[in-house]
């Protein structure tokens, strides 16, 4: 297996999905490619790989995109403490356009999904790009309470913003796009503010 | 077994500063960016400053021949030869000029420590007395530092600093310089292997060492990574001449010299015998993966480990190889009770060398997920 990672400028995610988004939203925004997009599979092993990426000959700027989860706070603290220890200075919150900071001549920034002050995930930022004019992210919704309401929900409620998109998206022109390509396919558009603060973050990091 | 090691004004070492070593410590990084002078810096340092071996490091630099054909007298040819030892082949008199490597200098300890902690060279001005009246015995006398710019009558050295040992040897004259050498004794305490080291002509010698000890078994144990049929090893040759190893197989009644069989296995012989005999001192490879196969190299790395923690041998090595890395990775975190081993890569970042240190938890992060450590 190759080395995973050859560019001295580095974008952490935490799996398949969010790696196609940030693909798919970089050619949308005409971003030039200067950084690879690395899947770590899974947050644990993002924060294990941190510390090793950070030490790599030649590194300039590694950004990470990670879950908030069910609590953004404990997710910070946990990522600034390890930032710290890496020689990284911290503010207590993170700010809503996405931190960047940097140690060493090396940029490090970080970006929690959905906008670095909700709890959720990148589920919940794809939300945000549902057209205004859609109609059919109510209905899911319903339909998703509906089930709750009657106990026939297989999926864990932390995990409701998963089966929503994913509802969602099978009821577009090809169902079962997944989401990266929703995007290029325009199922979903980048209009939305919240998108336009996601790529000035990634153009600040990696240039 | 150096805990840490600190180095100042050794060639292109500056100042590089690494806060622990491992009992095996493997040196990556781009060319010329002084992994061969770490290995050479530690090596001066377990020879005391010992005269030969320096001479030795700059015969291997070249450094003789580019001082004798100038012209130069015998004094400034010499300044210049030693010279090369020096970051910038600065010629500084003063105390912070002088090379130094040890360990990481602890205020609180230094007193206690020195001089055994460091080995530190420089060039001092310095003036002949006479012990007493009616001695003929001579003393050299450093130039005090407040004086060395105004003092205009003196006479110049290498002032040499190791272990318990200080010794000043004058520039002035080149038989000064050559009668010194032969004063003192080649250190023993470690081996040294250069990357065109296939075979050394030292091997025999280093066999007749350990002759009918349990080692024999190690080397032939060794040998067997790339032969297992491997049943005895021999030096054979004219009295005198350079002497050859032969192999003898399980079930073959003939001999056959092993430089028949490839670069590897005489690459394996060099480097068993040597780490054989360091020890309680150093073992230095350059270059480790040179000539072996990826596959020899992790069977290799388990031997070292094994054996620097039975004899109590500190191995330095540098590399260039990803397989080097991940066989030396998979026998370090291979839960055995080795020893620690250290990745170390030095980077050349704007001019001055700078280090990044490894713990094997690190190193298994990045073999698992395919990370870059080189």
């Amino acid at each position: 297996m190759p080395l995973k990672g050859k560019s001295t400028k580095q974008l952490l995610v935490e799996g398949k999905d969010d790696q196609h988004v940030v693909w798919a939203l970089c050619e949308k925004f005409q971003i030039e490619e200067v950084f690879d997009v690395i899947d770590c599979e899974g947050i644990h092993n993002l924060l294990n790989q941190l510390p090793v990426r950070i030490k790599q000959s030649g590194i300039q700027a590694i950004g990470i995109v990670i879950d908030a989860d069910a609590d953004i706070s404990t997710r910070w603290r946990t990522l600034s403490s390890l930032l710290s220890s890496l020689g990284y200075t911290v503010p207590i919150v993170i700010p809503d356009e996405g931190l960047i900071v940097s140690y060493n001549e090396i940029i490090l920034g970080v970006w929690i999904m959905p906008n670095n002050s909700l709890n959720g995930m990148i589920e919940n930022f794809m939300q945000f790009l549902v057209p205004d004019d859609d109609q059919l992210l109510d209905i899911a919704n319903n339909s998703l309470n509906q089930i709750e309401g009657d106990g026939l929900n297989k999926y864990n409620i932390i995990h409701k913003s998963k089966a929503l998109i994913h509802t969602w998206l099978a009821w577009q022109e090809d169902p079962g796009t997944p989401m990266g390509l929703s995007i290029t396919k325009r199922y979903l558009t980048t209009d939305a503010e919240i998108c336009n603060i996601f790529m000035e973050w990634i153009k600040a990091v990696f240039n | 077994m150096l805990p840490s090691l600190s180095i100042r004004k050794f060639r292109n070492l500056e100042d590089l500063k690494i806060a622990s070593l491992g009992r095996i410590n493997l040196i990556t990084g781009k060319n010329n960016t002084g992994k061969s002078t770490l290995l050479e810096a530690v090596s001066l340092y377990a020879s005391r400053c010992d005269l030969n071996w320096i001479s030795q490091l700059l015969t291997e630099r070249g450094e003789y021949s580019i001082a004798f054909e100038n012209g130069l007298n015998s004094v400034e040819a010499n300044i210049k030869v030693f010279s090369g030892l020096f970051s910038n082949r600065d010629i500084n008199f003063h105390e912070t000029g002088s090379i130094s490597i040890g360990l990481i200098e602890n205020e609180l300890l230094k007193d206690s420590i020195w001089p055994l902690g460091f080995a530190c060279i420089r060039f001092v001005k310095y003036v002949e007395e006479f012990v007493s009246a009616d001695s003929t015995l001579k003393k050299k006398t450093l130039i005090r530092e407040d004086d060395l710019d105004s003092v205009i009558d003196f006479r110049v050295g290498l002032e040499l600093r190791g272990g318990t040992r200080s010794y000043i040897l004058a520039l002035d004259d080149v038989r000064n310089v050559q009668a010194a050498y032969k004063t003192i004794s080649r250190p023993d305490n470690f081996q040294f292997i250069r990357v065109r080291n296939i075979d050394r002509e030292i091997n025999s010698k280093l066999w007749d060492t350990i002759t009918l000890t349990e080692k024999e078994v190690h080397v032939i144990e060794a040998l067997r990574i790339i032969e297992p049929a491997i049943e005895r090893l021999a030096f054979v040759g004219d009295e005198g001449g350079e002497r050859t190893a032969i192999i003898k197989l399980k079930g073959d009644n003939a001999t056959s010299p092993i430089r028949s069989m490839g670069d590897g296995i005489n690459r394996v012989l060099t480097i068993i015998l040597a780490l054989v005999n360091s020890d309680n001192g150093y073992l230095f490879i350059d270059e480790f993966e040179n000539g072996l196969h990826y596959s020899v190299q992790e069977k290799l790395w388990e031997i070292i480990f094994k054996l620097s923690e039975d004899l109590n041998v500190q191995v330095f090595a540098t590399t260039h190889s990803e397989d080097c890395i991940r066989g030396f990775e998979s026998i370090l975190n291979s839960n055995q009770n080795y020893g620690e081993g250290k990745l170390i890569r030095l980077d050349n970042f704007k001019g001055k060398i700078r280090q990044t240190e490894y713990t094997s938890g690190e190193l298994r992060v990045a073999a698992e997920n395919y990370i870059e450590t080189r």
